[in-house]
């Protein structure tokens, strides 16, 4: 395949123009406080677009659209859920947490809960979400200059990871504000608009459901010659035809061990297949795609992302239900997200904001899964490469004339570019922000100049960047959508329950907000990385990742823990709180004051007024 | 003039108020029931400044959380949460009521509407509006609340 030059060109530009505003921003950045939360002027439209800008990551670009190709109707739940969680956001967070005047989520533990120990763990959260977020921002770099360029995996992750840490050490938080605005239309118009041509090209929406539905069993459009990793598992729908280029060894489902010798065309069974080696197959056009979801699975409620097979449907239900519960309320814990709402005026406007970005997400989301649909129909190669994630960026090569193909084609590596550029970036922000202004500044040496905060902040930035290069390396198995469904997950335990009650219940204490984050953070983060570690996660496969070999209720409520660590969480400050009723801060009136009443009695002065 | 009240955190310890009884309560609740209703009743004086500097002596009481004050926030708090409330419950009913459909009606959901089957038009596009209308009804109602909030310390 050519490289498309026109694509290196639009994201040269992205991040050109991503660098620019960055750079021309630090001339304007004077004060600390510009430089964490841009002082808190940015109007209603310019706040949304931003904050739907910073929200909407590689996850809702390309690993919605991977998932959707890959597993069907369930993935649906992600893009709701992604919006449906600003609901709740509006509903029980936004208005009271921008009255309450604080940049960071540490900065409303502590003063909710007049502890600084609770200030500390807040900030330990903020992190793991973080860092847990940040791994398939990374991801998408990989994938996408992968696509676009050719180049390996690896390259991908550090030149973008570089970039953009170094636009947020120069340009702190005001940078990236207009950068994230700017970004979000840029986001709309590179997945909208590819997708208005490719439907008058291609047909509608309606038809591609329908065809997506009747093929049964997808079949190379075109001959391909794919290259396979070591112990790759490939599962064969039917009797099928493919010639190893290499020599090598594989397993079949029966556990035989056969030799696969270069250039001898092999037919191999209905079932599974483990390559032992590595090696490069060609199919022939026509030939079944292997790791393809049968039509009836693909556009069925409870397919194969739920569970494995029909037997377990009862446990579909529960993986459903534990996806939506870990999405929407993962939203509203998000810290990266909550950071942006100190932006606002008001706590009114606070509102006004989030509907704005209720409008932009759910516009948005309308067309991400259009491209999971037409992908199955028109790319199903990539079900046997196991690179859905990239069906976004294939796509539009599908396109004749080639002109337009081009074209397309870095319409969308624009747009994907901008997509993990600024979550990374919000990102960044949010976790050099809880190291710089909540660590250093508030406890390693409290009464930190702004000038020293700043620093802090530049070197935090600069570290935390490296770090998530380094651990992005190693995920390009799992899929975008996946890895950020477990950092809902985790703060949908944590900070979640932590915020709802202590903004709209007194009795909340702080020794019962410990204990719920601590037991739902803990519990959930716990039996995610036992799922990431032994579950079977291979992006080649055509099922979620789950662990395997045990009893597959748990092993479902590992893969989705929402379901139960949401309520423990809760259940737990509930309970623990009533018992330690004591450890209720005396001052809590005037801080449910400062929570709820309307900024135009102008009773209350911001938390922090640094200037 | 509005006044400033600094709060400083951690929050010096600020003079506790009385604890008010009952009776007391109850009959200035009853007394704000009368007053919402007034206020009720001459909503639509749009010209009304939105940032009219309230009454002293009720701000005082709302920042101090005196008996008066106490029970005006309390209130507003308390309709807020239900407003919050109910409208999440009614959205939570909606979607969580979908996979239950998918699960025991997956025959009525294969359904075609628009030659879409029922199910993947819902999820993939209505459920959008329907996310709108509510978050617009509860950003207006909440709005509302509020003046009639500074209005009634006013």
């Amino acid at each position: 395949m050519a490289i498309n030059w026109l694509s290196v060109v639009t994201i040269i530009g992205v991040i050109l123009a991503t660098a620019t505003f960055g750079i021309l921003a630090t001339r304007i950045v004077r004060t600390t406080s510009d430089f964490f939360v841009a002082s808190r002027t940015v109007g209603p439209l310019m706040n949304a677009a931003a904050i739907s800008g910073e929200y909407l990551s590689a996850a809702s670009f390309m690993g919605v659209a991977g998932m959707m190709m890959k597993f069907g109707y369930d993935v649906l739940w992600y893009p709701i859920g992604y919006a449906a969680g600003y609901l709740f956001l509006l509903l029980f967070v936004a208005g009271p947490l921008r009255r309450f005047g604080a940049y960071t989520v540490p900065d409303y533990a502590e003063g909710r809960f007049n502890s600084h120990n609770f200030r500390k763990l807040a900030v330990i959260f903020v992190m793991v979400i973080g860092f847990f977020y940040m791994l398939p921002q990374m991801k998408g770099a990989g994938v996408t200059l992968e696509s676009v360029l050719h180049v390996p995996y690896w390259v991908g992750v550090v030149v973008v990871g570089i970039v953009i840490t170094m636009n947020v050490v120069l340009g702190g938080m005001k940078g990236i504000t207009f950068v994230q605005a700017f970004q979000f239309w840029l986001k709309l118009f590179a997945i909208a608009v590819p997708i208005f041509i490719m439907l008058a090209i291609f047909g509608n929406y309606r038809q591609h459901v329908e065809v997506g539905q009747m093929l049964e069993i997808p079949h190379f459009l075109e001959n391909q010659t794919l290259t396979y990793k070591a112990e790759t598992h490939l599962h064969f729908n039917e009797l099928t035809s493919l010639t190893p280029q290499q020599n090598g060894r594989a397993r079949t489902q029966a556990g035989a061990e056969i030799s696969l010798v270069a250039e001898h065309p092999l037919e191999v069974a209905a079932g599974e297949l483990v390559l032992i080696d590595a090696n490069r197959l060609f199919f022939e056009q026509g030939q079944s795609v292997p790791n393809a979801p049968t039509g009836q699975n693909w556009g069925s409620p409870f397919g194969p992302l739920t569970g494995d097979s029909n037997s377990t449907h009862g446990l579909s239900l529960l993986y459903t239900y534990s996806l939506i519960i870990a999405i929407i309320f993962g939203t509203a814990g998000l810290p990266h997200i909550l950071v942006r709402f100190y932006t606002n005026k008001d706590g009114r406007s606070a509102r006004h904001t989030t509907l704005l970005v209720l409008a932009l997400i759910g516009l948005f989301y309308l067309f991400p899964p259009i491209f999971g649909v037409m992908g199955r129909v028109h790319t199903p190669e990539l079900y046997a490469s196991g690179t859905t994630d990239s069906v976004v960026l294939t796509l539009p090569s599908k396109v004749t004339p080639e002109w337009l193909s081009l074209v397309l084609g870095a319409v969308v590596a624009a747009g994907a570019f901008a997509a993990f550029m600024s979550t990374f970036s919000g990102l960044l922000v949010s976790v050099s922000g809880a190291l710089a202004h909540d660590i250093y500044g508030k406890i390693l040496k409290p009464g930190a100049s702004g000038r020293s905060k700043r620093l802090a902040f530049q070197l935090a930035a600069a570290a935390s960047g490296c770090v998530a290069v380094i651990f992005g390396l190693f995920v390009d198995k799992f899929d975008i959508n996946m890895l950020v469904g477990w950092a809902f997950a985790i703060a949908a335990s944590s900070f979640f329950p932590m915020l709802i009650l202590g903004t709209w219940w007194k009795g909340l204490s702080k020794v019962g907000a410990t204990a719920g984050v601590l037991a739902g953070g803990i519990l959930s983060s716990v039996s995610i990385i036992l799922t990431m570690l032994l579950g079977e996660a291979d992006a080649t496969r055509s099922s979620g990742s789950i662990v395997r070999g045990i009893d597959p209720l748990i092993a479902t409520l590992l893969a989705q823990p929402a379901i139960w660590s949401v309520p423990l969480s809760f259940l737990t400050m509930i309970a623990v709180s009533n018992l330690t009723y004591d450890q209720i801060p005396e001052e809590v009136n005037q801080i449910m004051l400062r929570l709820h009443a309307p900024e135009t009695l102008g009773l209350r002065t911001d938390y922090i007024n640094e200037v | 003039m509005p006044r400033n009240f600094k709060i400083i955190h951690p929050v010096e310890k600020q003079e506790q108020p009385s604890r008010y009884n009952q009776a007391e309560e109850e009959a200035v609740l009853r007394e704000l029931a009368e007053l919402e209703e007034l206020i009720e009743s001459d909503l639509p004086d749009l010209n009304a400044p939105l940032y009219d500097p309230p009454d002293e002596e009720t701000l005082q009481e709302v920042a101090e959380q005196t008996t008066y004050g106490a029970v005006f926030l309390n209130d507003l708090i308390r309709r807020q949460r239900a407003l919050s409330l109910s409208v999440a419950v009614t959205f939570l009913v909606i979607l969580f009521s979908l996979p239950l459909v998918n699960y025991f009606l997956s025959s009525w959901v294969a359904f075609e509407v628009l030659g879409f089957q029922i199910t993947w038009f819902f999820l993939g596009i209505l459920i959008y509006p329907l996310i709108w209308a509510l978050a617009f009804y509860f950003v207006t109602t909440a709005d509302k609340y509020e003046e009639q909030f500074t209005k009634l310390v006013k």
